[in-house]
């Protein structure tokens, strides 16, 4: 029996009430970059010490999430499991989705928004950044054409060439994306080779993470079925992602202790650093690994969906609180001119940097979010992404369980 | 699917075949433009010439922030220091916690030979030029602020709010990243000395030296050929333009 | 090959038919201003003799020479205070004496760009008020006799500027007028 999609109906009220809700967030983010672009960027909270903030964490975020959502239409055509070929169109919507949110959110806090048509036509090719208008526009251009083999019949053949590009542009994206801070050797939080593949892994975990909060949302409120099979597999595997994310948090931290000179930023981050160190320990550790792990795991817990739901969201605050301490934290701790010596200056040498995020910069941010939600929503009511059961049945008669 | 859904698709096809087609040559055309290209090249910053700074700590008074000031007022800088005020140079007092000896130093844009802002600016707009002095071109700026992040001398500062009241020789705006310039608005009337160093010459302490480091003749390469100097972070290799005595 | 005449080129052909006549009526929009019965923007400008090129050349070329300049300017070091092509020298004789300015309204960029609706994005960085710094380049001096114009009428302009009779400095402060020769 073969899977069949259908597009959502999409003509309750409640449907439009989300899609409504989605579109007022995104009002919302527009409203709180059109005041930044008039007032500038003193309304922030960003400051000459801590210069990326809030809309950076948020945005970073969702671009490491949608090259880890593209990860389920991977697994299905780049290495051959069957089982996930229904998951796969709605997985590379959401790529689609969380790479636009994020970049909207990231054109948006520019300090000069007008001169992205300068960003498109003058280059230095050595920075990660202009790199980065190629590879964003080229997985917003694989991805839709990987969509496009999976939804029409006449190109299914280039299916698999499709994948595969989509597969390897998108781990050309993430490890760019990590080189933003890794290729940093001004800060002793960057400055690491490490932090590329861990920027994979965590796009690994984030990506799926966000994959399964919409797919179990879309089949609840649609009264589609799906069946704890599919759950069950898609856990299992984020159980992994999360378990690989904390080995690589592990060995960075394992790494930085480990040199003399980094004891004074490790000290910073893990034991008296404030708001960092309660978001690595509370949010990144044991919301966003331990208790995620605990849930998708024990016994107890393992086999229900509002576990696994609340998983998922762990998993998720956890990431952010990972970009917040990663990049807010990384600014906050003091940059070192003389290493060993005591620094003191009207420029706030030697002091750590104050940073309170600001209502606009979280609208700003929220305002991303919107986007990818307002994408989504609108798309599975347009295109035919979701498949009209996932139920047990139809799953496990047609497709085999590896 | 239906003969009006076939023609649809068949028309929308066709005009978008036809306007990316169109917009090829329009838009190399349109990129061109943009990339503003100048056939005249009869430039005055040459590679023939190096600008550096040389700063005698041991010259250099605790308290004292003279070159701070002359900066401030030749630049048209507000010289608050709050957080988000920009500061294109510093005074910095650093002191050994182990044996108490301690010294203060100005701290500005080194002008490095291998500028990691420039490596990371995604423009071009941070850039070093001919003649060694790194800037920020502000017309392609976008305010990304990459550049902050990947100094390591903190150097840069970002414009938090709309200038009104900015000098007609040292454009500046809301939006955009900047770092000392080494006066170049006077080097480029071909003066030779810096604000800094007239601040500090006034103030007597004449603890700043400024020229040519590929002049030999001039007083800057006679100082760093007498006495031994250090850059701030050697370890970066980043051959800076500004150089230490006494730390 | 016969499918894709067949059933493609009409539609492509209308689609392309379209296209074409949008983006002529577009371009035939850029000619509306040398009709006699539009209403044309009022500029003044405040210097007298000539500008460094003539009115017609500054109208349809400025942008380029800032293009070209800012980057002569930047990159390469252009002494901008004799460059005569550059802003300050541009400001220095356009601003308002009345305002001290060149985006006030009424005033000489604002008027121009405001009737076409172009947004000024040059003085959110440059200054819009004359420099306090004499320049070494003044357009009138330059064109005494070189020109044609009555070197008597230029005389008076270049000695009303520097000579700041009452009604000239208003909005001109101290600091403004330190430097020039009074």
């Amino acid at each position: 029996m073969q899977i069949e999609f259908r597009e959502l109906d999409g003509k309750s009220n409640a449907y439009y009430g989300l899609l409504g809700g989605w579109v007022v967030l995104v009002l919302v983010g527009l409203l709180s970059a059109f005041q930044m672009e008039h007032y500038g960027h003193i309304i922030t909270g960003m400051t000459n010490q801590v210069v990326w903030g809030m809309p950076h964490v948020f945005a970073v975020f969702m671009i490491v999430a949608a090259s880890g959502a593209l990860n389920v239409a991977s697994i299905a055509t780049v290495f051959g499991k069957k089982f996930y070929k229904p998951l796969a169109p709605l997985s590379a919507l959401l790529a689609i989705a969380l790479l636009a949110g994020g970049l909207t959110v990231l054109m948006l806090d520019l300090g000069r928004s007008d001169r992205v048509i300068v960003a498109m036509t003058h280059y230095n090719f050595k920075s990660v950044f202009a790199w980065n208008v190629f590879l964003y526009t080229g997985f917003f251009g694989f991805a839709a054409l990987y969509i496009w083999t999976m939804m029409d019949r006449n190109v299914s053949r280039f299916n698999k060439p499709a994948g595969f590009g989509a597969f390897i542009w998108r781990l050309m994206l993430t490890t760019g994306t990590g080189s933003i801070f890794g290729f940093l050797v001004a800060r002793q939080a960057y400055d690491s080779a490490l932090l590329a593949p861990m920027f994979i892994i965590m796009s690994f975990s984030y990506g799926l993470a966000v994959y399964l909060l919409v797919l179990m949302l879309a089949y609840r409120w649609s009264k589609r079925l799906i069946g704890d099979v599919v759950i069950t597999r898609l856990k299992n595997l984020l159980g992994v992602f999360v378990a690989a994310v904390m080995y690589f948090v592990l060995v960075y931290h394992l790494t930085n202790l480990y040199f003399t000179k980094q004891h004074d930023f490790e000290r910073f981050i893990l034991l008296d650093g404030g708001i960092y160190t309660v978001l690595f320990w509370g949010g990144q550790i044991v919301l966003g690994s331990v208790l995620p792990l605990i849930l998708l795991y024990a016994p107890a817990t393992r086999k229900s969906v509002n576990a696994i739901f609340a998983a998922c969201l762990l998993v998720v605050l956890g990431g952010l609180a990972q970009m917040y301490v990663t990049i807010i934290g990384g600014q906050a701790f003091p940059l070192q001119l003389f290493p060993g010596m005591v620094e003191t200056s009207s420029f706030y040498d030697g002091v750590i940097h104050p940073y309170t995020p600001s209502l606009v910069e979280i609208l700003l941010g929220l305002g991303g979010v919107g986007v990818v939600g307002a994408i989504v929503v609108f798309a599975v009511k347009l295109f035919r992404f979701l498949p009209e059961s996932l139920d047990n049945s139809v799953i496990d008669t047609h497709h085999n369980v590896h | 699917m239906s003969d009006i859904d076939n023609y649809r698709r068949r028309f929308m096809t066709g005009v978008v075949g036809v306007a990316a087609t169109v917009s090829l040559p329009a838009g190399l055309l349109f990129w061109q433009t943009a990339e503003g290209k100048s056939n005249d090249d009869a430039g005055l910053a040459s590679a023939k010439t190096r600008w550096g700074m040389l700063i005698d700590t041991t010259k250099c008074a605790t308290g004292c922030d003279a070159c701070v000031r002359g900066c401030d007022q030749e630049n048209g800088l507000s010289g608050k220091t709050s957080p988000t005020s920009p500061q294109w140079i510093r005074k910095v007092q650093v002191s050994n916690p182990s044996t108490g000896n301690g010294f203060s130093l100005p701290m500005m844009c080194q002008h490095c030979e291998e500028p990691p802002c420039v490596d990371v600016c995604p423009t071009g707009a941070s850039f070093k030029r001919a003649d060694g002095i790194v800037l920020v071109d502000r017309h392609i700026c976008i305010g990304c602020r990459y550049c902050m992040m990947a100094c390591p001398y903190k150097a840069r500062s970002f414009i938090h709010q709309p200038v009104t009241d900015q000098l007609a020789e040292v454009p500046r705006g809301q939006g955009c990243v900047e770092s000392c310039t080494f006066c170049v608005q006077r080097i480029d009337e071909g003066k030779t000395t810096t604000a800094c160093q007239d601040a500090c010459n006034a103030e007597g302490h004449q603890a700043i030296y400024f020229g040519d480091l590929k002049d030999p003749n001039s007083e800057i390469s006679k100082q760093l050929a007498q006495y031994s100097s250090q850059e701030v972070l050697p370890n970066l290799d980043l051959h800076t333009g500004v150089r230490y005595q006494g730390i | 090959m016969k499918k894709l005449l067949t059933e493609w080129l009409k539609p492509a052909a209308w689609g392309t038919l379209i296209l074409m006549c949008a983006m002529s009526m577009g371009h035939a929009a850029e000619n509306t201003q040398n009709t006699s019965d539009v209403p044309q923007p009022n500029v003044t400008a405040i210097k007298g003799g000539k500008c460094v090129e003539n009115t017609e050349f500054m109208r349809k070329n400025h942008m380029k020479l800032l293009m070209h300049h800012r980057i002569t300017a930047v990159h390469k070091g252009d002494n901008q205070l004799a460059d005569k092509y550059s802003i300050i020298n541009c400001v220095n004789c356009h601003a308002n004496p009345k305002d001290n300015s060149v985006v006030g309204p009424g005033d000489f960029c604002q008027s121009c760009h405001a009737y076409a609706a172009v947004k000024i994005t040059c003085f959110e960085c440059h200054s819009s008020k004359p420099s306090a710094t004499p320049s070494p380049f003044h357009a009138t001096t330059s064109m005494v006799g070189a020109t044609g114009k009555d070197p008597h009428a230029t005389m008076v302009h270049y000695l009303a500027y520097h000579e700041h009779p009452q009604n000239l400095n208003s909005g001109l402060s101290a600091k403004d007028l330190a430097g020039v020769t009074q």
